[in-house]
């Protein structure tokens, strides 16, 4: 942000010239300058850093060298081993994901198995209990010794003259691995694949079993070829997500040995001694071309997709399942189970028990590591204030700067408002890991010495969630007709005025629940603050992660319910909000 | 309305009285294209001028896609055109050729959308507020005026409602109210009264006549109803594909269409196919049909001796009796195909020739069908239009 003055007359240059009568005929306003200048700021932002890491790969200590590097990359010990594991996990992850929330999907959307509350927040359950949370709670069901779940198994097994040491279940294992990676993908897949079967036009399968086709033979023959598509840009979004994901692997990775591309990234950086800088700089560079060749080959899928959501109108008559209704319901349930509420409740028995132990002695239940938590232990109170703070100021300044931009792409369909567009996105497709390196490249040092400030975690979290920002602001934005600006417009308001008294008002709403979100991710940020938080700046996300590796399992669990508690109220309250809100007037002026 | 208000509106014409014979709004070779998905343009508003003259109603008729939305948004500054001149009140608003583009916030007018856009997170009140904010009123006279324009509108009691609360009749009163609080001269209205049912449309569009007669503002209003264009309008300008086919009064429109578009979109047109055979001095013409000699009391511009032409005339216009008319100058023999009673009126339709015509009577007398009867014109009643 602190580029900000510098480049408004360079890039934007408001008032130099007035466009009128250009072919694409928008007026050039401050407005748009403004709007303009935002998104190459944010651009630049999100380039330099990529830029820095590209540039490392050939720049040893300011001499051009390109070999240093390479060699030293290819030479890591087990660097072909650590690409396979991630290839092979990821790829299998995605396709159970893709299985897991298609059937999920369909049960949600087409059939009577729906559980209307359910259904909605299904996709948000992984926001409530982030994944590092989340797979420190697996960690403590599924590790072979003292996880929960075993010991259950093993209790039952027993009278039944099995006797087992450890086991049967490991997470720290390929399947563990797996399994964590399943969950964690399985929201993205859900929502592409039940808009998909929204979009679809339902009248298809109706005609289907108006034929004589059974509910099998539709589903096979009808549902899922007209939804192709959707699952196509699934998968790829499935491996777009594994190569990126970082708080799953980096608990599991240590202890299982499977060593993981992204927790490399982090450990040489962040967690030896001296920082190997050009080993991450070239382990980013095979994320960075993973990542570009799974965006390539989305863009073009996503791009051939478009007839597959021509006929959008038709709701379904929902599909009665019978008897198997309440198996589809007892799915769902298990999905909800699984990624919230049995990680939730270990964490919750570790955080009143005080230590890892499944002892069901609940005379020794108390508040102490809460306590401890929040006024004893300085490391965790700090970087939960930290934590707060930059969330609170992030989102809010994110979504601020989104609503601008997606109400000026929205109004200006001419050159300008397409670029805009394009330069506030450039950054999506950058894993958080690489982005982190980058920002610690490109701002840690000279000339700006941001490194393990507050600024530099607050630049990466804007830099990073920014394009995500926008897509939330356009569904706001889309929400306002523009006859409403216009009217303003020739009430005699300026762009400035219009923007504050009417499009920001009537987008509040659809805001509020982007800016929950947005909230949310930046509270448990982990893959970049990994690399860029100090010990002066410490952050919730790093510090979890410390104590875990520190054995603090009591410490982590309470902070960890914190955190999620925090999640809830703020997902709830702004959703409240946003309905009480919309609750004034009974449309938002869609015209 | 109250008196406070109209001694406002006096002296602002006062004011602005020593240009009451110059155009309030004037546009010229106005042109502006879009781009169509598979990339051919499509002129929208292709070479148009037209003028408003102050205090005057001035309605843009066309069927949908005619251009004419597009047209008033030009005016407004909320499309951007490529070629051509705006003057609002003698000031250059829009100019393609020396870059001239004032932002609509800065001509100086009202505007009401066909969707009324009132913000639905404002009360009514706020609504008709937020053009006094803009222009920079005193706070301490927006209550009043805001109080007096909902007054004028008809619904005082409103104010603090949402708009989502009000019916749709009620939601246009609070766009008239919004637009005419600033005290604008120059309103312009963008199929307003399309959105409500037929008995509010009336009712509403009785009051904005009145209103606007007694206000005295200058209008341009955009509709594809040719009664409401009629009832309201001072001077109308038909537009087709994106030129003005023609433009002037009500009565001269439908009395003297210039073309058979235009007779037939203003109304029901009857047509006979014929052949000029001389144009009078006094503007009659004689014209060769296959009902015979033909004499029509007016020529459509530009229709010469020798022309394929088309005799046109109104249903009304036309007598229809057993006998043949012999004061009546066109008259030929037909067979009654329909008769039909509508309730202010009956209509017949008439055979011959293998060519029909539509005629309205008065009268109730309806005929069977298979009647041999004979209709006539007056010469006066007929038009010639190009073919």
């Amino acid at each position: 942000m602190t580029a900000l003055p510098e480049t408004l007359p360079a890039g934007a240059a408001p008032g130099t010239q007035p466009a009128a009568g250009r072919s694409d005929g928008s007026r050039f306003t401050l407005f748009s300058g403004i709007s303009l200048a935002l998104a190459i700021v944010f651009m630049l932002l999100a380039m330099y850093p990529i830029l820095s890491v590209i540039a490392g790969l050939f720049f040893t200590d300011g001499t051009f060298n390109p070999g240093a590097v390479f060699s030293h990359v290819l030479g890591l010990p087990g660097l072909w081993q650590m690409l396979l594991n991630t290839l092979v996990i990821v790829v299998v992850s995605g396709a159970i994901a893709v299985v897991c929330g298609s059937v999920l999907a369909w049960l949600v959307v087409r059939t009577d198995a729906r559980i209307r509350w359910l259904g909605g927040i299904l996709p948000l359950l992984p926001f409530v209990l982030p994944a590092l949370v989340g797979t420190m709670g697996w960690a403590m069901l599924l590790s072979p010794k003292t996880g929960l779940v075993n010991i259950l198994i093993r209790n039952i097994l027993s009278p039944l003259g099995v006797h087992l040491d450890q086991g049967p279940l490991d997470v720290y294992s390929y399947g563990g691995m797996i399994f964590v990676y399943t969950i964690y993908m399985i929201p993205f897949t859900f929502l592409l694949v039940s808009a998909g079967l929204e979009n679809s036009d339902a009248q298809l399968e109706e005609q289907s079993r108006v034929s004589g086709g059974g509910v099998l033979r539709t589903l096979f023959r009808v549902t899922i070829p007209s939804v192709r598509p959707s699952l196509g840009a699934a998968m790829l979004l499935t491996v777009f997500f594994g190569f990126a994901f970082f708080a799953g692997p980096a608990v599991l990775s240590t202890t299982s040995g499977i060593d993981i591309l992204s927790v490399r990234i982090a450990n040489i950086l962040s967690f030896s001694y001296p920082a190997d800088t050009a080993g991450a700089v070239g382990l980013s560079t095979f994320m960075l071309v993973a990542v570009a060749i799974v965006w390539w080959i989305q863009t073009r899928v996503l791009r051939r997709s478009n007839y597959a959501t021509i006929n959008g109108r038709g709701k379904a008559t929902e599909i009665h399942l019978g008897k198997l209704r309440w198996l589809g319901r007892l799915v769902i349930i298990l999905y909800a189970l699984i990624a919230v509420v049995l990680p939730f409740l270990a964490l919750l028995w570790v955080s009143f028990r005080g230590f890892w132990s499944f002892d069901w002695d609940f005379t020794t239940l108390s508040l102490t590591q809460y306590t401890t938590v929040l006024f004893g232990d300085a490391f965790s109170s700090t970087a939960l204030i930290t934590s707060l703070l930059l969330a609170l100021l992030g989102a809010t300044v994110g979504m601020f700067v989104a609503a601008i931009i997606a109400r000026f792409v929205r109004s200006s369909p001419g050159r300008v408002g397409r670029a805009v567009d394009i330069l506030i996105k450039v950054g999506a497709p950058i894993p958080a890991v690489v982005l982190g390196v980058g920002v610690l490249l490109a701002f840690g040092g000279a000339p700006w010495h941001l490194g393990g400030t507050f600024g530099i975690l607050l630049l990466a979290y804007l830099v990073h969630f920014m394009p995500q920002a926008t897509v939330n602001a356009d569904a706001a934005a889309a929400q306002v007709g523009p006859q409403l600006m216009e009217a303003s417009h020739i009430s005699g308001g300026g762009d400035g005025r219009t923007f504050l008294r009417i499009s920001l008002p009537l987008m509040l709403p659809d805001l509020i629940a982007g800016w929950s979100l947005l909230f949310l991710w930046m509270l448990g940020e982990l893959n970049a603050s990994i690399i860029l938080a100090g010990t002066s700046n410490p952050v919730l996300g790093e510090q979890m992660y410390l104590l875990y590796f520190q054995g603090y399992f009591g410490k982590l669990a309470a902070l960890a319910i914190i955190v999620t508690i925090i999640s809830v109220i703020v997902l709830l309250g702004a959703n409240l909000l946003a309905r009480r809100l919309r609750g004034g007037r009974l449309r938002p002026g869609a015209v | 309305m109250s008196d406070q208000l109209l001694v406002e509106r006096n002296s602002m014409a006062a004011e602005t009285a020593q240009a009451a014979d110059a155009p309030m709004v004037k546009v010229s070779n106005l042109v502006k294209h879009f781009r169509r998905a598979d990339g051919t343009t499509v002129n929208a508003v292709d070479d148009v001028s037209i003028e408003v003259m102050p205090g005057q109603f001035t309605v843009l008729l066309g069927p949908s896609g005619c251009g004419k939305t597009t047209l008033l948004r030009c005016v407004a500054g909320l499309e951007h055109p490529v070629g051509g001149r705006v003057e609002i009140r003698g000031r250059t608003v829009f100019d393609a050729a020396t870059k001239v583009n004032l932002a609509p916030e800065k001509r100086g007018l009202n505007m009401i959308f066909q969707s009324y856009a009132l913000w639905p997170h404002m009360t009514v009140a706020a609504n008709i507020a937020y053009p006094l904010v803009c222009k920079k009123v005193k706070k301490s006279e927006h209550a009043g005026r805001v109080a007096r324009a909902l007054e004028m509108v008809g619904i005082p009691e409103l104010g603090k409602q949402y708009p989502s609360q009000l019916s749709g009749g009620q939601q246009q009163r609070v766009a008239l109210a919004r637009a005419l609080v600033s005290n604008s001269d120059l309103v312009l209205f963008d199929e307003p009264l399309s959105n409500v049912d037929a008995k509010v449309r009336e009712q509403l569009r009785f009051e904005l006549l009145s209103m606007q007669r007694e206000l005295g503002f200058a209008a341009l209003y955009v509709t594809h109803d040719q009664s409401e264009a009629m009832e309201l309008a001072h001077s109308i300008a038909v537009l087709e594909k994106g030129k003005v086919a023609q433009s002037g009064g009500p009565q001269e429109i439908y009395r003297k269409p210039s073309s058979r578009y235009v007779g037939g979109f203003v109304g029901t047109l009857n047509e006979i196919d014929g052949t000029v055979r001389r144009i009078d001095p006094d503007g009659t013409a004689v014209v060769d049909t296959e009902v015979g000699e033909l004499s029509a009391g007016s020529v459509a511009d530009g229709v010469k001796q020798g022309d394929l032409v088309v005799v046109s005339c109104r249903p009304e216009r036309v007598e229809l009796n057993l006998v043949e008319p012999n004061d009546i100058a066109n008259r030929w023999q037909v067979t009654v195909t329909a008769s039909v009673f509508s309730g202010s009126r009956t209509e017949h339709v008439v055979t011959f020739a293998d060519r029909d015509f539509r005629l309205w009577r008065s009268d109730s007398v309806l005929f069977e069908t298979g009647t041999a009867a004979w209709v006539g014109v007056a010469t006066e009643d007929l038009r010639v239009l190009p073919f």
